[in-house]
């Protein structure tokens, strides 16, 4: 394939033929397999347009061994859809790297169809646990599955706020509410396993039908009044946040600790939904802005420049979503494919096999070691701390760029 | 595939096998052909949205009576199946029976309870029956996983329905869209197929006349039912991932009359070119324009079937014929 | 025990008031036209994205907002009967009815393409005030929206009694061929009726922006009761409407409650099966009135 130009290049002479690798058009194609329209677009077009920042900062860097990353997008919203757009993207576009998937429901099958094809599934945020359990041989996942990223909420209820509120974990009660999709269960089925696990009571589990279907919340909120939780632990997507943000507020229910679980109390416009009411709410969640100093030189860089680029590119300040979309495309480009002998699926699975990446190397202080069964084992949860209207860092604690406010709760009984 | 064989069989009654027989032959010789995934992809999907849509055509077409809530059906069939496989290790070839028959039955019960509702009073009561499918899929969490989903693992063989290829389903997809083109034809031409129609275009005429309009349309729902659950089963066994939304979903009941109606409704060709028509459409522009904006495959989709719709209201079989008999003065 | 049912009873009231305004227009359109409209729920989701622009760019508050969605609402009800409802209308009732499903697909994958899917809210900080009635909190917003719901029904089923204009829908309602041969310019009526439809969502759109975050997707899940609650109430039927709506509404607050939010979307649907089952043309709509749309 390079036969041509170097005969040309030797040719035209050496200042040419110093010139050549920069101007060959060779790239390296990784597909793209997010959700982008349908009611999980939301979470989708963010982890997508992280992987896209990371695409254009690698190449603006001179690229990935001198080979531009070119990103061909596809569309998967449904399991089908999903099927369809993998096999498209192998067979149409000769990609043999892709990157997915946000939903457990794009994540099953794309990456059962990967497999099928020999090709290497660089898996971002879909928390199913199941992923990386069926022994795939070209499937990892770079962020967290459903435990990492739930028990930090129960973490924080025993290390913290049971030692803040000067009791015992085992005479703290907890609610625990969520939506009715993969990721509300997953998460409140692993708070309920910590708890468990810690001794703390358990007072409310409960489920409310995801989506927009959800117009009041306040049998839920009288339901919760009644059960006199001391910490609240919520899963919700953005809408059902709002709601449940405002009418706990208009129906005079304040827990002593109110710890959503990433998702919707992770989503920036959280503040803007509900003015102050937001301050005080923990999140457990990927980590958005970590405290520089546990971060490396190039990681605060690199944080610096996502920051800039993705804002100019699309006038919204990214966020948690954003940043995990930009650190599974940053890990994949920089790391696998830049150590990996060639782009071919068994050489890049021997390089993932080998890497070694330090905690704090990532702009959210991830780093990159990976378990046999392709599971990353230097990706964690933060909780994370809405104060002055914005999420700020409190645990784990040499990550915390503050320390946590209102706990208890003002107005709390 | 039998076709009536009465004594009065006449070359009208045999017309459909100019379309089936080529059509089966084109659909082998891609089989045999073609090698690219992406394209049998397409072509397996499209056979699964033609059998489903077929099965749906038996009552919301010929019975006139419009459902759309057949993804309760459709969720029986996947879940009922994959739950006996996961479990207890059934053959999925076994289970597909068992959901099929737990179909059909569910669709007496609820053909019995809608028996006396006429026009949106009927398609609203079965849109309220999928959506309680639906959410019962969505809370019966330890037979269907709930919204986690149940997945199949990939160990191909036989017996758990499961190939290597994608041959080989779309081999089984075609068998299944014969049996069911079959079924239909075979009701289309008897007495029951009469008695349906004759219920769609005036019930009060057809009872007075003796036509037991009821119980026809109990038994075309039952059968409607029943394939449209072995279509899910299927579904499950060539996504091997199925979830509340992706097999319960209002979506699937929506798409499946949308392929009659844009096909041609009540008529034996009208699924089958609805959805060979549909299906690879919504595959083709998704693959040719996911690169543009977010929902731009969406919006042309929307607009090509709104121009259709608008085009040929009776669907594009109904309306190519009529053309062709004018083109040929009748 | 008791201050807690008059809350529940309360919450469902008010939250059953917005699904009465969602299906008013949707009742109506169908009453009129015969036409079930799958996009009902996309009109609802334009006019909260246009009251979100407008408090955001321009500072408008959403009760003055109404002022100037409204007609915009009725403009685009207009040009959507003229461009497409009206050229159905000979076909198929359910060639009809799929292309108002092809519109919803349609303006939410617009309002995608242009809007990205990003939820977007406003915060009106007198939204979630509270007024204490009794042991019962009520807050502000969702009590003036019910206010404005019940209003706005009573209004327009004055106007269809009492009015020349409401005359001629009804009876066109009733008899189309027969309320042409008396002199009624149907096709107005029709193009008005959308109109109205439509400006009556948009409404419920309005309302609700200070209480819900709007994305694409979500007139349609929002919508999905209105459906519901149209049939429950007998197509048709303005007051069935708000009744069936307020039926829902407390329903499903006390589902919630006491059987578990999870199954509260369970309990209406099984609640308008039975109806149904028992008075098949729904609660206020008239035996045999269902027949005349065939499918």
């Amino acid at each position: 394939m390079s036969l041509k130009p170097m005969l040309t290049s030797s040719l035209l002479g050496i200042a040419v033929l110093a010139a050549a690798p920069a101007t060959a058009q060779e790239t390296i194609k990784v597909g793209t397999v997010f959700p982008l329209t349908g009611p999980t677009a939301v979470f989708g077009t963010q982890n997508f347009q992280g992987v896209v920042v990371a695409a254009e900062m690698i190449n603006d860097r001179g690229g990935v061994k001198g080979k531009k990353i070119e990103l061909v997008k596809a569309d998967a919203a449904s399991p089908q859809a999903a099927i369809a757009e993998v096999n498209r993207l192998i067979t149409q576009a000769g990609v043999k790297i892709l990157v997915g998937s946000t939903t457990t429901a794009v994540a099953m099958p794309a990456t059962q169809e990967a497999e099928r094809a020999g090709v290497f599934y660089w898996e971002g945020a879909a928390i199913a646990e199941q992923i990386t359990e069926r022994g795939f041989k070209y499937t990892f996942r770079v962020a967290l599955p459903a435990a990492g990223l739930g028990t930090p909420a129960m973490d924080y209820t025993v290390k913290v706020v049971a030692p803040t509120l000067k009791r015992d974990p085992k005479d703290i009660r907890v609610a625990i509410v969520g939506e009715e999709s993969s990721f509300g269960i997953s998460m409140a089925d692993v708070n309920v396993a910590a708890a468990k696990e810690a001794g703390v009571q358990v007072v409310l589990r409960e489920t409310y039908p995801a989506g927009s279907k959800n117009t009041d919340l306040s049998p839920l909120i009288l339901k919760l009044r009644a059960a006199n939780p001391d910490v609240l632990i919520a899963t919700a997507f953005f809408n059902d946040a709002v709601l449940l943000g405002r009418q706990m507020k208009e129906l005079r229910f304040v827990p002593k600790a109110y710890i959503g679980t990433s998702a919707g109390h992770s989503t920036l416009t959280l503040a803007d939904a509900l003015g102050d009411a937001v301050n005080g709410t923990f999140s457990s969640s990927y980590p958005p802005d970590v405290n520089p100093g546990g971060l490396t030189e190039q990681a605060r860089a690199d944080l610096t420049e996502f920051k800039r680029r993705y804002q100019e590119k699309y006038k919204v300040v990214p966020s948690v979503q954003e940043v995990v979309g930009f650190v599974a495309g940053w890990s994949l480009f920089r790391d696998v494919i830049g150590t990996a002998e060639s782009a071919e699926p068994d050489k890049l699975r021997e390089a993932v096999m080998k890497l070694d990446v330090p905690i704090g190397s990532y702009i959210n202080g991830w780093g990159a070691k990976f378990d046999a069964k392709g599971q990353n084992v230097r990706s964690f949860a933060t909780v994370v701390q809405w104060q002055d209207k914005k999420m700020t860092v409190v645990y784990p604690l040499e990550l915390a760029t503050a320390k946590p406010i209102m706990l208890p709760a003002p107005g709390s009984k | 595939m039998t076709i009536s064989t009465s004594a009065s069989a006449t070359a009208r009654e045999w017309a459909d096998l100019y379309w089936i027989v080529p059509g089966t032959v084109a659909c082998l010789a891609f089989i045999a052909t073609v090698r690219d995934p992406f394209a049998l992809d397409i072509l397996v999907t499209t056979l699964l949205w033609a059998a489903a849509a077929s099965a749906w055509n038996l009552s919301g077409g010929y019975a006139g009576q419009l459902s759309i809530g057949h993804a309760a059906y459709f969720g029986i069939g996947a879940y009922t199946s994959t739950y006996l496989l996961l479990i207890y290790g059934l053959s999925p070839w076994i289970g597909m029976l068992i959901g099929a028959a737990l179909a059909a039955l569910t669709a007496l019960g609820i053909g019995a309870l809608t028996v006396r509702l006429r026009g949106s009073f009927f398609v609203m009561a079965t849109l309220a029956f999928g959506a309680i499918a639906h959410i019962v899929a969505a809370i019966w969490r330890s037979v269907t996983g709930g919204s986690n989903g149940l997945s199949i693992p990939f160990e191909p063989s036989f017996a758990r329905m499961v190939f290597a290829d994608k041959q080989s389903f779309a081999i089984l997809a075609l068998a299944l869209l014969l049996i069911v083109v079959g079924t239909v034809l075979l009701i289309e031409r008897s007495k029951l197929g009469a008695s349906l129609v004759a219920y769609r275009e005036d019930d009060a005429a057809a009872r007075a006349l003796g036509v037991r309009t009821l119980r026809a349309r109990l038994i075309a729902i039952m059968i409607s039912a029943l394939f449209t659950a072995i279509c899910g089963t299927l579904h499950a066994q060539y996504t091997l991932y199925i979830d509340p939304d992706s097999v319960t979903g209002l979506s699937f009941s929506l798409q499946v009359a949308l392929i009659c109606i844009v096909g041609g409704v009540g008529t034996l060709s009208g699924p089958i070119l609805g959805a060979a028509l549909i299906i690879p459409l919504a595959s083709l522009l998704r693959g040719a324009l996911s690169s543009s904006g977010s929902g731009l495959h969406l919006v042309v989709y929307a607009v090509m079937v709104i121009m259709v719709l608008l085009a040929l209201p009776e669907g594009i079989g109904p309306s190519l014929m009529r053309r062709v008999r004018a083109a040929r003065g009748k | 025990m008791l201050e807690t049912l008059l809350q529940l009873f309360v919450s469902g009231i008010l939250a059953g008031g917005i699904y009465a305004l969602m299906s008013v227009g949707l009742t109506l359109v169908f009453g009129v036209l015969r036409v079930v409209n799958f996009a009902h729920g996309e009109y609802m989701m334009l006019a909260m994205y246009f009251t979100f622009w407008l408090f955001t760019q321009l500072s408008v508050d959403p009760y003055v907002a109404i002022l100037i969605v409204l007609p915009a609402a009725w403009l685009f009800g207009i040009a959507t009967e003229w461009l497409l409802i009206r050229r159905t209308l000979d076909a198929p009732h359910i060639a009809q009815v799929f292309v108002t499903l092809a519109l919803s697909v349609l303006l939410q994958n617009l309002a995608l393409l242009f809007w990205t899917a990003d939820f977007r809210s406003i915060f009106v900080p007198y939204a979630s005030s509270v007024v204490e009635i009794g042991p019962v909190l009520v807050t502000w917003s969702r009590l003036i929206n019910f206010i404005i719901a019940i209003v706005t029904a009573a209004a327009v089923g004055a106007m269809l009694k009492y009015t020349y204009t409401g005359m001629a829908i009804r009876a066109t309602a009733q008899d189309r061929r027969s309320a042409r041969l008396m002199g009624v310019n149907v096709d107005r009526i029709y193009s008005m009726t959308f109109a109205l439809g439509s400006a009556l969502v948009a409404l419920a759109g309005v309302l609700v922006m200070p209480l819900f975050p709007v994305n694409p997707f979500s007139g349609g899940e929002f919508i999905l009761v209105a459906f519901v609650v149209v049939v429950l109430g007998g197509m048709g039927s303005l007051l069935g409407a708000v009744v069936a709506g307020l039926a829902i509404g407390v329903i499903e607050a006390f589902a919630a409650f006491y059987l578990g939010s999870e199954v509260k979307q369970l309990v209406y649907f099984l609640f308008f099966v039975v109806v149904l089952l028992v008075m098949p043309a729904g609660l206020f709509g008239k035996r045999g009135a269902e027949v005349m749309d065939v499918t």
